[in-house]
Protein backbone atom coordinates (compact mmCIF):
# COMPACT_ATOMS: atom_id res chain seq x y z
CA UNK A 1 0.00 0.00 0.00
CA UNK A 2 1.39 3.21 -0.74
CA UNK A 3 1.99 5.41 2.14
CA UNK A 4 -0.62 8.50 0.95
CA UNK A 5 -3.41 5.66 0.32
CA UNK A 6 -2.58 4.99 4.13
CA UNK A 7 -3.37 8.50 5.10
CA UNK A 8 -5.41 8.97 8.10
CA UNK A 9 -8.49 10.86 7.13
CA UNK A 10 -9.54 14.15 9.41
CA UNK A 11 -13.35 13.93 10.81
CA UNK A 12 -14.57 17.39 11.01
CA UNK A 13 -18.39 18.67 10.50
CA UNK A 14 -18.82 20.26 7.45
CA UNK A 15 -15.63 19.08 5.82
CA UNK A 16 -14.04 16.28 4.67
CA UNK A 17 -11.23 14.28 2.54
CA UNK A 18 -10.91 11.70 0.29
CA UNK A 19 -7.75 9.87 -0.87
CA UNK A 20 -7.48 8.08 -4.36
CA UNK A 21 -4.39 6.56 -5.01
CA UNK A 22 -1.93 6.97 -6.27
CA UNK A 23 -1.74 10.51 -6.41
CA UNK A 24 -4.97 12.42 -5.81
CA UNK A 25 -6.95 13.88 -3.00
CA UNK A 26 -10.30 15.99 -2.86
CA UNK A 27 -11.34 18.32 -0.16
CA UNK A 28 -15.11 19.00 0.00
CA UNK A 29 -17.33 21.05 2.18
CA UNK A 30 -16.48 23.93 4.32
CA UNK A 31 -13.46 24.78 6.61
CA UNK A 32 -14.47 27.74 9.45
CA UNK A 33 -13.63 26.28 12.46
CA UNK A 34 -11.86 28.34 14.99
CA UNK A 35 -8.41 26.50 14.97
CA UNK A 36 -8.28 24.40 11.54
CA UNK A 37 -4.49 23.84 12.59
CA UNK A 38 -4.89 22.42 15.30
CA UNK A 39 -6.90 19.45 13.54
CA UNK A 40 -5.60 19.41 10.27
CA UNK A 41 -2.15 20.39 10.07
CA UNK A 42 -1.37 17.04 10.97
CA UNK A 43 -3.30 16.09 8.19
CA UNK A 44 -1.56 18.15 5.79
CA UNK A 45 1.46 17.25 7.00
CA UNK A 46 1.12 13.81 6.61
CA UNK A 47 0.05 14.45 2.65
CA UNK A 48 3.18 15.98 2.27
CA UNK A 49 5.10 13.28 4.09
CA UNK A 50 3.65 10.17 1.71
CA UNK A 51 3.91 11.97 -1.03
CA UNK A 52 7.98 12.19 -0.32
CA UNK A 53 7.58 8.72 0.78
CA UNK A 54 6.07 7.59 -2.20
CA UNK A 55 8.47 9.59 -4.50
CA UNK A 56 5.72 10.87 -6.29
CA UNK A 57 6.39 13.71 -9.10
CA UNK A 58 3.14 15.36 -8.49
CA UNK A 59 -0.11 14.95 -6.33
CA UNK A 60 -3.54 16.48 -7.39
CA UNK A 61 -5.64 18.87 -4.89
CA UNK A 62 -9.25 18.82 -6.09
CA UNK A 63 -10.65 21.42 -3.98
CA UNK A 64 -13.59 22.30 -6.63
CA UNK A 65 -15.88 21.14 -3.86
CA UNK A 66 -14.18 22.88 -0.90
CA UNK A 67 -16.59 26.34 -1.26
CA UNK A 68 -15.64 28.26 1.40
CA UNK A 69 -12.50 28.72 3.92
CA UNK A 70 -11.32 31.34 6.69
CA UNK A 71 -8.33 32.58 6.59
CA UNK A 72 -6.87 30.39 8.97
CA UNK A 73 -7.84 27.33 6.96
CA UNK A 74 -5.92 29.13 3.98
CA UNK A 75 -2.86 28.96 6.03
CA UNK A 76 -2.71 25.34 6.00
CA UNK A 77 -2.38 25.52 1.98
CA UNK A 78 0.22 28.72 2.81
CA UNK A 79 2.13 25.77 4.77
CA UNK A 80 1.95 23.15 2.20
CA UNK A 81 3.50 25.35 -0.37
CA UNK A 82 6.22 26.41 2.15
CA UNK A 83 7.10 22.68 3.03
CA UNK A 84 7.02 21.83 -0.90
CA UNK A 85 9.05 24.83 -1.62
CA UNK A 86 12.07 24.20 0.77
CA UNK A 87 11.92 20.33 0.02
CA UNK A 88 15.41 19.29 -1.30
CA UNK A 89 15.22 18.36 -4.67
CA UNK A 90 15.10 14.65 -3.90
CA UNK A 91 11.96 14.91 -1.92
CA UNK A 92 10.54 17.56 -4.37
CA UNK A 93 7.18 17.77 -6.38
CA UNK A 94 4.86 19.47 -8.15
CA UNK A 95 0.86 20.37 -6.12
CA UNK A 96 -1.80 20.58 -8.68
CA UNK A 97 -4.60 22.36 -7.55
CA UNK A 98 -8.03 21.82 -9.37
CA UNK A 99 -9.51 24.90 -8.88
CA UNK A 100 -13.36 26.21 -9.54
CA UNK A 101 -13.19 29.61 -10.89
CA UNK A 102 -16.34 30.85 -10.22
CA UNK A 103 -15.78 30.47 -6.54
CA UNK A 104 -14.32 33.75 -5.18
CA UNK A 105 -11.75 32.34 -2.34
CA UNK A 106 -10.51 30.00 -4.90
CA UNK A 107 -9.93 32.47 -7.74
CA UNK A 108 -8.07 35.10 -5.81
CA UNK A 109 -6.13 32.87 -2.89
CA UNK A 110 -4.64 30.09 -5.53
CA UNK A 111 -3.18 32.83 -7.87
CA UNK A 112 -1.19 34.23 -4.53
CA UNK A 113 -0.67 30.93 -3.20
CA UNK A 114 1.80 29.97 -6.41
CA UNK A 115 3.68 33.21 -6.27
CA UNK A 116 4.94 31.47 -2.67
CA UNK A 117 6.54 28.36 -4.77
CA UNK A 118 5.61 28.95 -8.50
CA UNK A 119 7.70 26.18 -9.82
CA UNK A 120 6.00 23.53 -7.52
CA UNK A 121 2.81 25.12 -7.46
CA UNK A 122 0.68 24.63 -10.84
CA UNK A 123 -3.16 25.71 -10.62
CA UNK A 124 -6.10 23.86 -13.30
CA UNK A 125 -8.60 26.65 -12.93
CA UNK A 126 -12.31 25.47 -14.23
CA UNK B 1 -19.17 60.71 20.24
CA UNK B 2 -17.08 58.73 18.39
CA UNK B 3 -13.62 58.47 18.07
CA UNK B 4 -12.14 57.40 15.27
CA UNK B 5 -9.29 55.45 15.27
CA UNK B 6 -7.75 54.87 11.68
CA UNK B 7 -5.80 57.62 9.55
CA UNK B 8 -9.09 57.69 7.54
CA UNK B 9 -11.89 60.25 8.80
CA UNK B 10 -15.24 58.06 9.93
CA UNK B 11 -17.05 57.14 7.21
CA UNK B 12 -21.08 58.90 7.07
CA UNK B 13 -23.56 56.24 7.91
CA UNK B 14 -25.43 54.27 4.98
CA UNK B 15 -29.21 53.70 5.34
CA UNK B 16 -29.28 50.59 7.93
CA UNK B 17 -30.85 47.25 5.93
CA UNK B 18 -29.92 44.21 8.35
CA UNK B 19 -29.27 44.56 11.58
CA UNK B 20 -28.44 41.04 13.99
CA UNK B 21 -27.53 40.88 17.76
CA UNK B 22 -26.07 37.89 19.04
CA UNK B 23 -23.64 36.48 22.11
CA UNK B 24 -20.43 36.85 21.04
CA UNK B 25 -19.36 33.19 20.47
CA UNK B 26 -17.94 30.95 17.50
CA UNK B 27 -21.20 28.53 17.15
CA UNK B 28 -23.06 31.56 15.82
CA UNK B 29 -20.72 32.59 13.17
CA UNK B 30 -21.51 29.97 10.41
CA UNK B 31 -25.59 31.07 11.18
CA UNK B 32 -25.01 34.49 10.80
CA UNK B 33 -22.60 34.46 7.94
CA UNK B 34 -24.75 32.35 5.45
CA UNK B 35 -27.48 34.30 6.48
CA UNK B 36 -25.90 37.72 5.86
CA UNK B 37 -24.51 35.85 2.41
CA UNK B 38 -28.24 34.78 1.50
CA UNK B 39 -28.86 38.42 2.30
CA UNK B 40 -26.81 39.73 -0.40
CA UNK B 41 -27.68 37.00 -2.52
CA UNK B 42 -31.19 37.93 -2.82
CA UNK B 43 -30.92 41.42 -2.11
CA UNK B 44 -28.40 42.95 -4.58
CA UNK B 45 -27.87 41.39 -7.46
CA UNK B 46 -24.49 42.09 -8.86
CA UNK B 47 -22.43 38.98 -9.37
CA UNK B 48 -20.12 38.05 -6.86
CA UNK B 49 -21.48 40.22 -4.18
CA UNK B 50 -22.75 37.87 -1.79
CA UNK B 51 -19.21 35.82 -1.92
CA UNK B 52 -17.49 38.70 -1.28
CA UNK B 53 -20.02 40.08 1.82
CA UNK B 54 -19.23 36.36 3.01
CA UNK B 55 -15.65 37.03 3.35
CA UNK B 56 -16.21 40.26 4.98
CA UNK B 57 -18.62 38.48 7.92
CA UNK B 58 -16.72 35.38 8.59
CA UNK B 59 -13.19 37.25 9.32
CA UNK B 60 -14.82 40.29 10.80
CA UNK B 61 -16.79 37.86 13.41
CA UNK B 62 -14.17 35.94 13.80
CA UNK B 63 -11.89 39.02 15.15
CA UNK B 64 -15.18 40.24 17.22
CA UNK B 65 -15.68 36.89 18.60
CA UNK B 66 -11.74 36.17 19.68
CA UNK B 67 -11.19 39.49 20.90
CA UNK B 68 -14.51 40.26 22.51
CA UNK B 69 -13.36 41.33 26.47
CA UNK B 70 -14.44 38.71 28.23
CA UNK B 71 -17.75 39.56 29.93
CA UNK B 72 -20.62 37.01 30.19
CA UNK B 73 -22.93 39.78 29.33
CA UNK B 74 -21.57 40.92 25.88
CA UNK B 75 -22.86 41.43 22.29
CA UNK B 76 -21.49 41.36 19.10
CA UNK B 77 -23.91 43.58 16.82
CA UNK B 78 -23.62 43.05 13.10
CA UNK B 79 -25.10 45.71 10.35
CA UNK B 80 -25.15 45.53 6.75
CA UNK B 81 -26.34 48.87 5.04
CA UNK B 82 -26.45 50.66 2.01
CA UNK B 83 -26.66 53.62 0.28
CA UNK B 84 -27.30 51.88 -3.28
CA UNK B 85 -24.05 52.37 -4.38
CA UNK B 86 -21.96 50.90 -1.93
CA UNK B 87 -21.94 47.90 0.58
CA UNK B 88 -21.00 48.75 4.86
CA UNK B 89 -20.42 45.97 7.04
CA UNK B 90 -19.89 46.56 10.44
CA UNK B 91 -19.37 44.64 13.69
CA UNK B 92 -19.79 46.60 16.81
CA UNK B 93 -18.43 44.48 19.83
CA UNK B 94 -16.91 45.27 23.71
CA UNK B 95 -13.16 44.37 22.80
CA UNK B 96 -9.79 44.14 24.47
CA UNK B 97 -8.52 47.64 24.45
CA UNK B 98 -4.95 45.97 23.20
CA UNK B 99 -7.28 44.84 20.23
CA UNK B 100 -8.27 47.89 19.08
CA UNK B 101 -4.47 48.95 18.95
CA UNK B 102 -3.30 46.32 16.94
CA UNK B 103 -6.49 46.38 14.68
CA UNK B 104 -5.30 50.27 13.60
CA UNK B 105 -1.88 49.49 13.35
CA UNK B 106 -2.80 46.79 10.80
CA UNK B 107 -5.45 48.42 9.29
CA UNK B 108 -2.84 51.35 8.31
CA UNK B 109 0.24 48.96 7.67
CA UNK B 110 -2.57 47.62 5.03
CA UNK B 111 -2.95 50.45 3.51
CA UNK B 112 0.17 51.41 2.55
CA UNK B 113 -0.04 48.76 0.07
CA UNK B 114 -2.54 48.04 -3.04
CA UNK B 115 -4.74 44.77 -1.73
CA UNK B 116 -3.13 42.31 -4.16
CA UNK B 117 0.20 43.29 -2.85
CA UNK B 118 -0.43 43.12 0.59
CA UNK B 119 -2.51 40.09 0.23
CA UNK B 120 0.85 38.36 -1.24
CA UNK B 121 2.80 40.18 1.47
CA UNK B 122 0.65 38.63 3.94
CA UNK B 123 1.06 35.19 2.66
CA UNK B 124 4.63 35.44 2.77
CA UNK B 125 4.75 36.60 6.08
CA UNK B 126 2.68 33.59 7.17
CA UNK B 127 5.51 31.18 5.25
CA UNK B 128 8.36 32.65 7.05
CA UNK B 129 6.72 32.55 10.33
CA UNK B 130 5.09 29.27 10.62
CA UNK B 131 4.57 29.51 14.50
CA UNK B 132 3.21 32.67 14.02
CA UNK B 133 -0.49 33.58 13.52
CA UNK B 134 -1.60 33.90 10.33
CA UNK B 135 -2.80 37.46 9.89
CA UNK B 136 -4.22 36.90 6.94
CA UNK B 137 -8.24 37.99 7.36
CA UNK B 138 -7.70 41.63 6.80
CA UNK B 139 -5.87 41.65 3.83
CA UNK B 140 -8.24 38.88 2.33
CA UNK B 141 -11.16 41.20 2.99
CA UNK B 142 -9.42 43.99 0.79
CA UNK B 143 -8.28 41.99 -1.92
CA UNK B 144 -10.94 38.83 -2.09
CA UNK B 145 -13.63 40.90 -0.57
CA UNK B 146 -12.70 43.94 -2.33
CA UNK B 147 -13.49 45.89 0.90
CA UNK B 148 -12.01 48.73 3.07
CA UNK B 149 -12.11 48.73 6.96
CA UNK B 150 -11.79 51.20 9.09
CA UNK B 151 -12.04 50.75 12.89
CA UNK B 152 -13.32 53.39 15.18
CA UNK B 153 -13.65 53.32 19.15
CA UNK B 154 -17.34 53.87 20.34
CA UNK B 155 -18.40 54.51 24.09
CA UNK B 156 -18.10 51.99 26.92
CA UNK B 157 -15.23 50.24 25.03
CA UNK B 158 -17.01 49.19 22.18
CA UNK B 159 -15.05 48.36 19.14
CA UNK B 160 -16.63 49.62 15.42
CA UNK B 161 -15.28 48.47 12.97
CA UNK B 162 -17.05 48.82 9.43
CA UNK B 163 -15.69 47.64 6.03
CA UNK B 164 -17.12 49.13 2.44
CA UNK B 165 -16.72 47.91 -0.87
CA UNK B 166 -18.58 48.90 -4.30
CA UNK B 167 -21.71 47.44 -5.36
Amino acid sequence: MSALAAVGLPRLDNFSAQITPPATVQFVGVIAIPDPGRVLSTFFAALHRSVTSDGLAEISVDVRHLTFVNSSAIRLFVDWATWVRNASPAESYVIRFRTDRRITWQRTSFSVLQSLAPKAIIIDSE
Amino acid sequence: MNSTTSSKPPRAPAPLLVSVSFRPVWAYIDGVREFGRFFCETTFKQPGLAERAQVVLQETLENAVKYSAPDVDGKLEVEISSDGSELQISTLSHADPEHLKNLREEIDNLRRFDPEAALIAAFARAAHEPEAPARLGLARMRYEGQFELQVSEEPGGNVRVTAVGKL
